[in-house]
């Protein structure tokens, strides 16, 4: 089963050393279509099929290190899906699109692809760090070698055509996951973030369009995508990206100074409420994880890294949880579950002041 | 809402420009699941029918390409196909003028795209050449336009 070995490999993007905290994850995505059919919403059944079968061929016939790897979502059952989707590999309703809808992976989750979602082709790869640049790269030299197989839907005046008209000309998407707890404690994430979307800059929460910031964490990504050169758009967005983070930095510097035990308090509490309990709702302990990881980004918290904070975020998923429990869990077992599992990764933190260490977990209350 | 149980389900709707936060129980949530309106997004508020300009007059109108209507297009926020670009290209302007910077694509395109329009290039200066009998130079340009055809 393909699903257990992404499983056993832990998504790239989020497994590296050395994060400085501020940028999560880079991700682009180009929308693409190929010419001559309707776009998979429109079409019927027989005609999503044939795409995918066309676009399948020309994943095999393009040239890559490993050989792509095709999960039909009419084949993949419901919690693998919820796996896919909490790995940010396939869209929340990618799976319900019906027959045609393929998962293209090429090796370890570096690019993958979604046949038949809005578009006939949605190429995308996600790295960590701030990575737009290279990641563009990657990506386009993917696209070169598969437009020799498959003729794209694409106007000299408009580019290429998208089934949404706000994808068509470059069908590029960049966007980049950003930690802002700074900023969100100082309350200055909202104005930013209309000074942004003044600049065609979009701002959303952590699973994409029309969804919560939970966890401080922002997805920042280009709004138009016509208009502009794809090298404009990733400049554009790097300048914005490393003037948030100089700003985040700045106000972290002044929570430090001025209101030490404020910040103190917020990463004592997440830690208290994650080592005390025992049963966590998913977004509670995105939110809670996310004050842990502040709490190491600023040196308070000690023997837990920011990859064990954004491997705990995807483990505690549904999905994930399930597929760790091998079987159906209701909500319930699920808070418990993650519960069990965070306290017993977090079970030897400790914190910092900077003047003396204490133990903050609260081994007194524990019975287990 | 029952004004009973402690909120846990949070939800923030946004109409008409302004946001609405809304709080719920875990019981109220589940009951009023399929009620709860998505929040709606700059695309399909920009593609509602609401948003009607000079050029939007005739819903029934059709893409030549795959029969979609002006009123699908408006209904699913999607358009049909790649001719819909073409046969909706008026009411398309304010939208994307909305969305973008500007109406014309500048980035890259495709390979096979680039050798089309070096090769019409070449037809055309092929045609003047042989216009003004300089066949030595038609014939330079036809053999380049051949090789060009052949990659």
């Amino acid at each position: 089963m393909i699903i257990d070995d992404i499983l056993k490999a832990p998504s790239s993007w989020l497994s590296k050393d050395g994060d400085t905290g501020i940028v999560i994850s880079t991700r682009i995505r180009l929308a693409r279509n190929i010419a001559g059919h309707r776009f998979p919403r429109w079409a019927d059944e027989k005609e999503r099929i044939r795409i995918a079968r066309d676009l399948r061929n020309a994943f095999d016939k393009t040239e890559t290190i490993t050989p792509p790897v095709f999960l039909d979502m009419m084949e993949t059952d419901i919690i693998d899906r919820s796996i896919l989707e909490e790995r940010h590999l396939i869209s929340r309703d990618f799976a319900e699109k019906g027959a045609g809808s393929v998962l293209v992976l090429s090796g370890n989750e570096s690019i993958c692809a979604m046949i038949n979602e809005e578009d006939h082709l949605r190429l995308q790869a996600i790295r960590f760090g701030l990575a737009l640049d290279t990641t563009y790269k990657e990506l386009i030299a993917l696209d070169a070698k598969l437009e020799k197989h498959v003729k794209y839907a694409f106007s000299s005046e408009l580019g290429y055509l998208t089934a949404c008209p706000s994808n068509v000309g470059t069908g590029l998407r960049a966007s980049v996951m950003m930690h802002l707890s700074g900023l969100r404690l100082l309350d200055e994430v909202d104005p930013l973030i209309r000074g942004l979307n003044r600049l065609g800059i979009a701002v959303r929460g952590l699973a994409g369009e029309g969804t919560e910031a939970h966890g401080n964490m922002f997805q920042i990504s280009n709004q138009g995508t016509l208009g502009e050169t794809e090298d404009e758009i990733i400049a554009g967005l790097t300048d914005v990206v490393e003037e948030l983070v100089m700003h985040e930095n700045n106000a972290r510097a002044r929570l430090m100074q001025d209101r030490n035990v404020f910040v103190l308090d917020q990463v004592g509490r997440a830690l208290g409420i994650l080592s005390c309990s025992h049963m966590l709702g998913s977004d509670e302990t995105v939110d809670l994880l996310s004050g842990l990881r502040f709490g190491i980004e600023l040196g308070i918290v000690k023997d837990l890294s920011t990859k064990d904070i954004n491997e705990l975020i995807i483990m505690t998923q549904p999905g994930h949880l399930q597929k760790y429990a091998g079987k159906n869990l209701s909500p319930e077992k699920r808070d418990e579950l993650r519960s069990t599992i965070i306290r017993d990764r977090i079970s030897n933190v400790k914190l910092t002041t900077g003047q003396r260490d204490q133990s903050a977990t609260c081994e007194g209350v524990r019975k287990d | 809402m029952c004004q009973e149980n402690e909120a846990t389900m949070h939800f923030k709707q946004v109409s008409d420009g302004a946001a609405k936060e809304i709080h719920l129980c875990a019981k109220c949530a589940l009951q009023a699941e399929f009620n709860i309106e998505p929040i709606i997004s700059l695309t399909e508020s920009l593609l509602a029918p609401e948003f009607q300009t000079n050029n939007y007059q005739d819903p029934e109108k059709k893409c030549d390409g795959c029969g979609m209507k002006e009123s699908d297009f408006r209904r699913l926020s999607r358009l049909g196909c790649p001719t819909c670009y073409t046969s909706f290209a008026k009411e398309l302007v304010p939208i994307l003028s909305a969305m973008h910077k500007t109406s014309r694509h500048i980035g890259r395109t495709p390979a096979v795209e680039v050798a089309n329009r070096e090769i019409t290039g070449l037809e055309q200066s092929m045609e003047k050449a042989v216009a003004i009998q300089d066949f030595e130079e038609a014939a330079t340009l036809r053999d380049k336009i051949s090789e060009l055809k052949d990659k």
